[in-house]
């Protein structure tokens, strides 16, 4: 345990993020609690972009993780590809996602 | 009391039919409250046990900039406390340690939970009791969670305060205890129209520092200033205190309800209440009838973001002559969001949760004249012709009470001025 009390350090999901806003006809699916939406207004405000990353996140909450999220998991890309038909697929698990899915 | 105001609508929105989604939700966790609170609460500090993710979140709600060490921080689980090769209740034991030896004026400390503390399952509860009885008198510990997987945004502060709710002390008085964290310069107004009336004792949750406690008992009648303290309000029911239910102090005729409903309980005299309230009343129907003339006969669509969507649509459409489009919220709860519910003409969609993609669609579909929506929506949304107001600006303004109606409407009106402005330009 790190006691820290300010950090300019993102973490490496966020570094994911940009590089799939810096390639086309991708989309990234993370499998992540509700709340890691943050990391969009890094693009749309701090960096003023005009359109949203295209990214998807699974946004699990408590009650889900009793059971198997695999079928959040897979709902949340079958959905992103009808809407965005991407051409690559990028995808990730945060760190929480490690730890609650190891059958992922 | 509401002679300026139209009468209620016959049915309103309480039992209109709520659209519910389950998808992705572009909202904040609850470590977002920590912003404020830690300004409001002068002595607390608020340690989240949590991951990167965490501290780099806080440090982007929080602005880019801090000048000073803040009165937050976080414990981050490193891979060995993750993967259990550590005693993590140790290891917190020694992060505290660390902190409080540099901060001497730290009396009151939050341990607060994360995601990663929760999946692990580390017990906060334990550790705050046992470095209560450690830093005891000194410093007292609570703990709360303001993860992702358990709270939406603003229920973190909801989640804090109802951690706090327990370890009052009890009493038999009649006492008023207003509930939720105003700014500063807010709360001393909303005082001394209570203390003009003639109401009181009056306490206030959270109190600025451990030495302005309150306590709590089966006398105590509380309020809410804040639509998004649910699980406050039944903790306080618990301690055996009763809800004033009211609509929300926002506008001319919110804040003259909640007022109102405050003074009935406390059996004031009519003619005392209108000579207190008359010349605020007046001064708030002013402002609003200068900032709100852009408002007038616009559409409003409401993203779900901190539970004040329903009140402020309330707002609008009554004082400012909007009409609401969808009204999207986190979470609602009959016995916070019942009375503007009441208030609220019938028409919009009323959504709780949220799909954002689908919400997008129907949003775009409804092309209203201002959506009201999170920062990651917002610039998107501008560049294809919406006006937006930011959601988050409605939490961090001071927007309660008459003397701030004004301003209230003029931060909707803002985007629609400008809007304007850019239009004629372009011409």
């Amino acid at each position: 345990m790190k006691l820290t009390v300010w950090t300019y350090e993102g973490p490496p999901h966020v570094g994911a993020m940009r590089v799939a806003t810096g390639m086309k006809k991708l989309h990234y699916v993370l499998h992540a609690p509700q709340g890691d939406t943050y990391a969009d207004l890094l693009f749309t405000m701090i960096e003023r972009r005009d359109h949203r990353p295209p990214v998807t996140y699974t946004t699990f909450q408590a009650r889900d993780l009793g059971a198997d999220t695999a079928g959040l998991f897979k709902k949340a890309c079958q959905d992103a590809y009808d809407r965005f038909q991407p051409e690559f697929y990028e995808d990730t698990k945060t760190y929480i996602t490690k730890r609650t899915n190891k059958n992922f | 009391m509401t002679e300026h105001m139209p009468p209620p609508p016959a049915t309103g929105c309480r039992t209109a039919p709520v659209l519910k989604q389950r998808g992705q939700r572009e909202v904040f966790c609850g470590l977002t409250g920590i912003i404020w609170l830690h300004r409001k609460i002068q002595d607390a500090f608020f340690l989240v046990v949590g991951s990167r993710t965490c501290a780099h979140l806080l440090q982007s709600a929080a602005g880019v900039m801090i000048f000073a060490e803040p009165r937050f921080g976080t414990a981050i689980l490193e891979e060995a406390d993750l993967a259990g090769l550590k005693d993590a209740q140790a290891e917190l034991d020694r992060t505290v340690e660390e902190l409080l030896a540099r901060r001497p004026d730290i009396r009151q400390l939050f341990l607060v939970g994360s995601c990663p503390s929760e999946v692990i399952k580390l017990d906060l509860n334990r550790a705050a009791e046992r470095l209560t009885q450690t830093y005891a008198p000194k410093v007292r510990v609570l703990e709360y969670s303001g993860s992702g997987i358990e709270t939406t945004f603003t229920q973190g502060e909801d989640a804090c305060l109802a951690a706090m709710v327990p370890v009052l002390p009890a009493t038999d008085e009649r006492e008023l205890i207003v509930v939720g964290a105003l700014p500063d310069v807010v709360e001393d107004q909303m005082v001394a129209l209570l203390s003009n009336l003639g109401i009181g004792p009056l306490r206030i949750l959270p109190a600025r520092t451990i030495e302005d406690e309150l306590a709590v008992g089966p006398n105590t009648v509380f309020a809410l200033t804040q639509p998004f303290l649910g699980d406050t309000h039944a903790a306080l029911i618990r301690r055996g205190a009763r809800h004033i239910a009211a609509p929300f102090p926002f506008g001319e005729e919110g804040s003259t309800a909640w007022l109102s409903a405050i003074a009935d309980e406390f059996n004031i005299p009519r003619e005392v209440f209108d000579r207190v309230t008359e010349a605020p009343r007046r001064r708030a129907r002013q402002a609003i009838s200068q900032a709100a003339a852009p408002l007038n006969d616009k559409s409003v669509f409401f993203f779900p973001d901190s539970q004040l969507e329903i009140p402020l649509a309330r707002f609008l459409s009554r004082e400012c002559g909007m009409t609401a489009l969808e009204v999207g919220s986190p979470y609602i709860h009959d016995a916070l969001h019942g009375p503007d519910l009441d208030l609220l003409p019938t028409g919009p969609q009323i959504s709780e949760g949220q799909d954002v993609d689908l919400q997008l669609d129907r949003c775009r579909a409804a092309h209203p004249d201002l959506t009201v929506c999170g920062l990651g929506l917002a610039n998107p949304l501008e560049a294809d012709g919406f006006a937006t107001k930011w959601a988050i600006e409605l939490v961090f303004t001071p927007v309660h009470f008459y003397e701030q109606a004004g301003d209230l409407a003029a931060l909707f009106a803002r985007p629609l001025r400008r809007k304007s402005i850019l239009k004629v330009a372009a011409e």
